[in-house]
């Protein structure tokens, strides 16, 4: 049940992979990225149990919360062209 | 473990290192510098994914904060300063070609003294005394019941020390450029509404 | 212990339809609003029924209780963070002018809101983005105020 279960996560990480590569603008490739981020989230914590040990779901739990942040960097860079703190600051007024 | 379940483990290995080296020409063969960046973190999720497959639990951890969280924020912040296409390529450098052939080459014919993954007649293991020592004794001696902890923060800590230093620097050095650059939008409504309410008070 | 394994695997195969098909969907679909359509049926669909099946294995047949909290944790962030990434996604897509695509080849959207979105020079987030509640609030105090100065 769980090789199966790793196999078709795989499988559809291939997929988004293809689209990740090919992605004729640039959210379709954030998009896919994003979302290979949730299937590595299941990957990890489905290889743990195929392997018998389920303790390693740590990095799943790790990896749900950092994929977040990267996703928000890469739009917040699209939407000002920098990384800069808080769109309007009160002493800029 | 059975041997089924460990050639079913090496598959999995194989897969996904292919498909590492996939993404890896794909970051190479793009002009885009933001997309590389994109994949770039594709990359780190899925050497992660290889570091859990070969049990370095410790290392993916790392993987997942350093590769996917800070270095995509360090690279786009790099990237704010430059230019999103990368430079079309003017001559053919073959000299940095042959020395980056000669220095990958190197580095494979140096895997080669490695042991082999999970070979249990390598140094590490065979020492007579020495993962003997760290299993019964580290809970004595540092305190920490996990070994994996003791072993990276106390009985190698200068090497552990070094690595956050490096990365530190790394953090601050960007930042220092980064974070002193403000947004204005003086053509903004909303902002020069602000500003002249807020004058207006001040008069008042 | 036979029961358990029958309904954790019957969870786990609809995540696997759901994660498969968001795979394939990303692939095949024409546009990318579409895309953001198959995309998040894996972060919500295929989590939810995977981890579903995931938890009730570590609880019951890996007597594991702690994994089984960890794998819950881990649906409580996604389901948090995984909306609120897609929603990013499709707004920079809007700010960034891709226009939505229809199958006859006539756009979705309304022709006027279609004009403004190919002329970059008009500021978009007013009509994307309305004034936000405590920018209202403050607008109308501050109309208040200029009534009183008025009257006074």
């Amino acid at each position: 049940m769980f090789l199966a279960l790793v196999i078709v996560i795989i499988l559809s990480l291939i997929l988004v992979m293809i689209r990740a590569l090919l992605g004729p603008t640039l959210y379709d490739r954030l998009l896919a990225v994003n979302s290979a981020g949730t299937k590595v989230v299941i990957l990890i914590a489905a290889y743990g149990f195929l392997t018998g040990r389920p303790d390693f779901v740590d990095i799943a739990l790790l990896y749900a919360l950092i994929n977040y942040i990267a996703t928000i960097a890469v739009l917040k860079f699209f939407e000002y062209g920098d990384l800069g703190s808080g769109a309007y600051q009160e002493d800029d007024l | 473990m059975s041997v089924d379940a460990i050639v079913i483990e090496h598959v999995i290995v194989m897969v996904l290192l292919t498909l590492l080296i996939v993404v890896a020409v794909g970051i190479i063969i793009l002009n885009d510098l933001l997309t590389a960046v994109i994949l770039s973190g594709l990359y780190s999720l899925l050497s992660a994914t290889v570091f859990v497959a070969m049990d370095a639990v410790d290392v993916a951890l790392t993987e997942a904060a350093v590769g996917a969280g800070i270095s995509t924020i360090i690279l786009l912040g790099t990237l704010s300063f430059t230019k999103r296409v990368q430079k079309p390529q003017e001559h053919n450098n073959y000299a940095a070609l042959i020395i980056v052939v000669m220095t990958g080459g190197a580095l494979i014919y140096g895997t080669l003294d490695l042991p082999s993954y999970g070979d249990p007649n390598s140094p590490a293991n065979s020492h007579p005394q020495l993962a003997q020592h760290y299993l019964t004794e580290s809970q004595k001696e540092i305190d920490i019941p996990n070994v994996v902890t003791s072993v990276l923060a106390s009985y190698r800590g200068y090497d552990t020390l070094g690595e956050t230093a490096v990365v530190f620097t790394a953090a601050i050095g960007v930042l220092s450029l980064l974070g002193l650059r403000r947004r204005r939008r003086k053509e903004d409504p909303l902002l020069t509404d602000k500003q002249q309410r807020k004058q207006q008070n001040e008069d008042n | 212990m036979l029961l358990i394994d029958i309904i954790s695997g019957v969870f786990i195969f609809i995540g696997c339809l759901f994660v498969f098909g968001g795979a394939v969907g990303l692939v095949r679909m024409p546009d990318f609003y579409t895309r953001l359509h198959a995309a998040s049926v894996t972060d919500t669909g295929g989590l939810l029924f995977i981890s579903i099946g995931l938890i009730l294995q570590a609880a019951f047949v890996f007597d594991n209780p702690m994994a089984a909290i960890k794998i819950a944790l881990t649906i409580v962030f996604l389901f948090f963070t995984a909306p609120t990434a897609s929603h990013a996604v499709a707004k920079a897509a809007l700010m960034a002018n891709i226009i939505p695509q229809c199958q006859n080849g006539k756009s979705v959207v309304d022709e006027s809101l279609t004009a403004l979105y190919k002329d970059k020079d008009k500021d978009l987030s007013s009509v994307l983005m309305p004034v936000d509640p405590p920018e209202i609030i403050s607008n109308f105090a501050n109309a208040e105020a200029d009534n009183k100065d008025k009257s006074t």
